[in-house]
């Protein structure tokens, strides 16, 4: 190679360097591992509830009949992880927090409909290795205003980001998840 | 607690359910905070040993038909993924190539991934095993039904070199802005200096199996997502000495960066990536700088009934060392069908172009599957 590279060099000294500093960094943090919180929690599901609906209602539950799972097994392409399924509700809003698996595991978001429409999403955990963008407010905005069109489809889509596909393709089912449960509550 | 209310509730919610045909009012579950809380934070799998490992995996079978008719079962892969606790996982991928292995034989057997995860604040987590590196766009993700084309591309293939697995340790930290940071210290590449796969970068992954572990390597990356629908990455890879297997120094580095853009049904995907190798071997072979780059535009229109379909055009060109110096260009177009999310069949037409060669055309097809 011609010209002698300065980034390598740089790199050399600080692969040294950073190879004892990351270890110290990792036993210093696994040290007190208890501490830490584990899964991305970005809000309390109660808080959700509380700051999307200005109070915490009883909740109620919709208990998905034959024909009802089927129309949620043609969302999801597969079950809800359970056939009844909680919601709140203050006058025309009403909140979901629904839990579909992005790659392995679960996201759990919380969704308002109002009139027919998707008001707020908010991720609230988020326990996957990537694809934690999605919890993004800048992403999650683009479902407000959308509603169900034919096909249970959503009237707008959420534009897809890299390295985050799968779990992009979870808060879209879980929004049409929202806005079909609220069409039958 | 959980389970109780979730049985009592269905089976008065069946009975309304028979009844009404629609709700009820759910008064066996509290509704306040901690309960909602307790609801839905922690591992919504369950606590079971069983509910807390979980299994993925995927796979395709191509068809390429042109100079050489060939059909092959290329990947079947296998996650198995485990939950000790909220803050430490399991990470595993094993995969089955080309259907068949052992002496001989065209496949192999291969660990992937096996590492442990430990999430260490909101944001900041530490792995240490054998991983992917974060390097281009499909190293980390590359399940068939997530990108165009039957086979994947043969710049992040021949220059990254696509897929790419080491043993070591690394930390990521993400920022609610978008911007993520990615760093490790890993087992590094063995190029060849001699025979005929002499300076292939891809040819130098030892998988670590028994791999030689006298020179480190590091890997980084900075991306940001913005909410727009624009996603960019710049990712480097530096190594001590590339080939250890020569008596001279070699360190090199990778430098690479890309971009995907969606918008509506439109999607573009690029990037760029180069290796600098110091080394007069390397010189003298004319293999000290290997080199390329890929652009995809795609539209996919996707249908009320779950399924969708995409077109694609790419346009490749690159250099790399694999015995002799060779340069590329490659012409791509073809379909993807997603009947669901999780399976797709694909068909392309490809034209590849190598100077001093007549050109290779080829009509691919596949199918393939995640879950």
């Amino acid at each position: 190679m011609g010209n002698p590279i300065i980034i390598p060099s740089i790199l050399v000294s600080a692969t040294a360097s950073k190879l004892r500093s990351l270890f110290f960094v990792i036993a210093l943090l696994l040290s007190g591992g208890s501490a830490f919180s584990a899964d991305r929690v970005y809000q309390k599901p109660s808080d959700f509830i509380r700051g999307s609906l200005g109070e915490i209602p009883a909740n109620k539950a919709i208990v998905l009949d034959a024909t009802q799972q089927k129309t949620v097994r043609a969302i999801l392409g597969k079950r809800y992880k359970t056939t009844s399924i909680r919601h709140w509700s203050v006058g025309k809003k009403t909140a979901f927090i629904l839990e579909e698996i992005g790659k392995t595991e679960y996201i759990t978001t919380g969704y308002v409909v109002s009139g027919g429409k998707i008001s707020t999403v908010k991720v609230l955990v988020y326990r996957e290795t990537h694809g934690w963008e999605v919890a993004r407010p800048a992403f999650t905005k683009q479902f407000e205003g959308a509603q169900l069109k034919g096909g249970n489809q959503l009237s707008r889509a959420a534009k897809n980001i890299a390295g985050a596909t799968l779990s992009v393709r979870a808060l879209t089912k879980l929004a049409r998840l929202a806005l079909y449960l609220d069409s039958i509550k | 607690m959980r389970l109780k209310h979730t049985l009592l509730a269905s089976v008065i919610g069946l009975a309304a359910s028979s009844a009404s045909g629609v709700t009820l009012e759910e008064l066996a579950a509290p509704s306040g905070g901690s309960s909602i809380d307790n609801a839905f934070l922690g591992n919504p799998g369950g606590s079971r040993w069983y509910e807390k490992t979980a299994i993925g995996g995927y796979g395709e079978l191509h068809l390429n038909t042109g100079d050489k008719d060939q059909i092959d079962f290329h990947r079947w892969v296998l996650f198995v993924n485990h939950r000790f606790n909220d803050r430490i996982k399991l990470f595993s991928e094993f995969e089955l190539e080309h259907s068949l292995s052992g002496d001989g034989k065209p496949g192999e057997v291969e660990l992937e991934q096996a590492y442990i995860e430990f999430d260490l604040d909101q944001g900041l987590s530490a792995k240490a095993g054998v991983y992917l590196l974060p390097l281009g766009l499909l190293n980390e993700t590359h399940e068939p039904n997530t990108f165009y084309g039957v086979e994947r591309n043969n710049v992040e293939k021949n220059i990254i070199p696509t897929t790419w697995w080491e043993g070591g340790a690394a930390v990521s930290k993400n920022f609610d802005s978008g911007l993520g940071f990615d760093f490790g210290v890993h087992s590094g590449l063995n190029v060849p200096t001699a025979g005929s796969k002499a300076f292939s970068i891809r040819s130098g992954r030892q998988k670590v199996a028994e791999a030689d572990a006298t020179n480190w390597a590091a890997s980084a990356r900075v991306r940001y997502a913005g909410g727009n629908g624009l996603s960019v990455s710049g990712f480097a890879n530096f190594q001590s000495d590339i080939a250890s297997g020569s008596a001279e120094d070699n360190s090199a580095l990778l430098l690479g960066a890309a971009a995907q853009y969606n918008s509506g049904g439109f999607g573009l995907r690029a990037l760029v990536s180069q290796w600098d190798i110091d080394g007069a071997s390397f010189e003298a072979a004319d293999a000290d700088k290997q080199w390329g780059y890929f652009v995809e535009p795609s539209y996919r229109w996707s249908f009320e009934n779950g399924g969708s379909v995409g077109i694609f055009g790419r346009y490749s060109s690159y250099e790399y060392a694999s015995g002799t110096r060779k340069e590329v260009d490659e012409y791509t177009v073809g379909v993807n069908y997603w009947p669901i999310d999780n399976v797709v069949l694909k068909a392309d037409y490809n034209v590849l172009k190598q100077d001093g060669k007549s050109d290779n055309n080829t009509f691919n097809f596949g199918v393939g599957y995640s879950f």
